[in-house]
């Protein structure tokens, strides 16, 4: 947390404190076991905007009065860290990216051709697969008749037994 | 383009007695052929001390005065002249110029924060708390009252506390 953003939370700080003290509660929690001062919390964060912006203080100064109204804050600063933004953020995962099935009859040119046993997948690396053999859903269990292993790390898909002409075949993520 | 003047004046933290002032005035008169800067204290006294205005050339923008030994509610008054020394324009506006106490009470935080439980301290903290009252006021007394002598009689109050401060913190 930068400096700057620290003195905001305090100043943001300071209402909360008061609102939670008011309701002596938390969070719509419990009863605040020891109601900390909002005074005091502007106070620090008056100090700290007048160090940081006089720009006449060190370094070592600063944080250390940083680091303070930091623990001061305590519950109210990550609420205020949350309102201004300056609580970190997650990257959403983008839809789009999931790869398209793949539908193809087995011949001597197809997907996987007449006789295969491996594939490497690139594209469906870290999904999840189903695989559709003449319209019945595929197992990795090696001890039926017929089954496929998949790492969807490496991407390498094996199928037993080998592919046959004429087959229909689908691989869904 | 008409002359509309305009300064903004800033007080260093490092060295609380220098006080930049910038002229940000916009447009252009081509009879004004010089400056100048009066500043005052509540009481009509001078800033710096002994003299009545700072020449300010005009060819030197942003300018450093050297005009506080304290704590200062300040009127500071910029006049843009012409060949004969006669007013063409001229602004004025107030200021609270606290750089020393904002300095000192941000020692006393930071004293605190080094050692949380001082705070336990009725003495300190009560002190404290009026240090920060007086400075809070006497920027307040300029920002929203206009007061010049309100603002003055907060900043001596933590002025003496500065100077006494074995007495109080």
């Amino acid at each position: 947390m930068t400096t700057a953003q620290a003195i905001t939370n305090g100043f943001i700080s300071t209402h909360l404190c008061v609102l939670y003290n008011k309701k002596q509660s938390i969070f719509n929690g419990g009863a605040l076991a020891a109601p900390k001062s909002p005074v005091h919390i502007q106070m620090v964060s008056d100090a700290l905007n007048w160090g940081y912006t006089g720009g006449a203080q060190t370094d070592a100064d600063i944080d250390t009065v940083k680091n303070y109204l930091i623990w001061l804050t305590g519950i109210f600063g990550l609420e205020a860290s949350a309102s201004t933004g300056s609580g970190g953020s997650v990257i959403p995962i983008n839809p789009s990216l999931t790869p398209s099935r793949i539908d193809f009859i087995v011949d001597g040119s197809s997907f996987i051709p007449n006789g295969g046993t491996s594939k490497v997948i690139s594209q469906m690396i870290g999904y999840e697969i189903s695989f559709v053999r003449g319209g019945l859903v595929q197992s990795t269990i090696s001890t039926e008749p017929t089954y496929i292993s998949w790492n969807k790390v490496t991407g390498l898909l094996t199928i037993t037994p080998a592919l046959v002409t004429g087959e229909l075949i689908s691989i869904i993520p | 383009m008409s002359f509309t003047p305009l300064f903004t004046v800033a007080q260093s933290a490092a060295t609380p007695n220098s006080v930049t002032i910038t002229d940000t005035s916009t447009g252009s008169d081509a009879a004004i052929v010089s400056r100048r800067i009066k500043a005052r204290d509540c009481f009509g006294n001078y800033l710096p001390s002994g003299s009545q205005y700072t020449s300010w050339p005009l060819a030197t923008n942003p300018i450093a005065v050297d005009m506080l030994t304290k704590d200062t509610a300040a009127s500071i008054t910029v006049e843009w002249l012409d060949s004969g020394n006669n007013v063409l324009y001229s602004l004025e506006n107030t200021f609270c110029l606290c750089e020393y106490g904002k300095q000192f009470y941000f020692y006393l935080i930071q004293q605190l924060a080094q050692r949380p439980a001082t705070l336990q301290d009725s003495f300190f903290s009560a002190n404290l708390s009026l240090f920060w009252t007086y400075l809070i006021g006497a920027i307040n007394a300029i920002s929203t009252g206009q007061s010049l002598s309100g603002s003055q009689n907060l900043l001596d109050l933590e002025t003496e506390m500065q100077n006494n401060q074995t007495m109080y913190f």
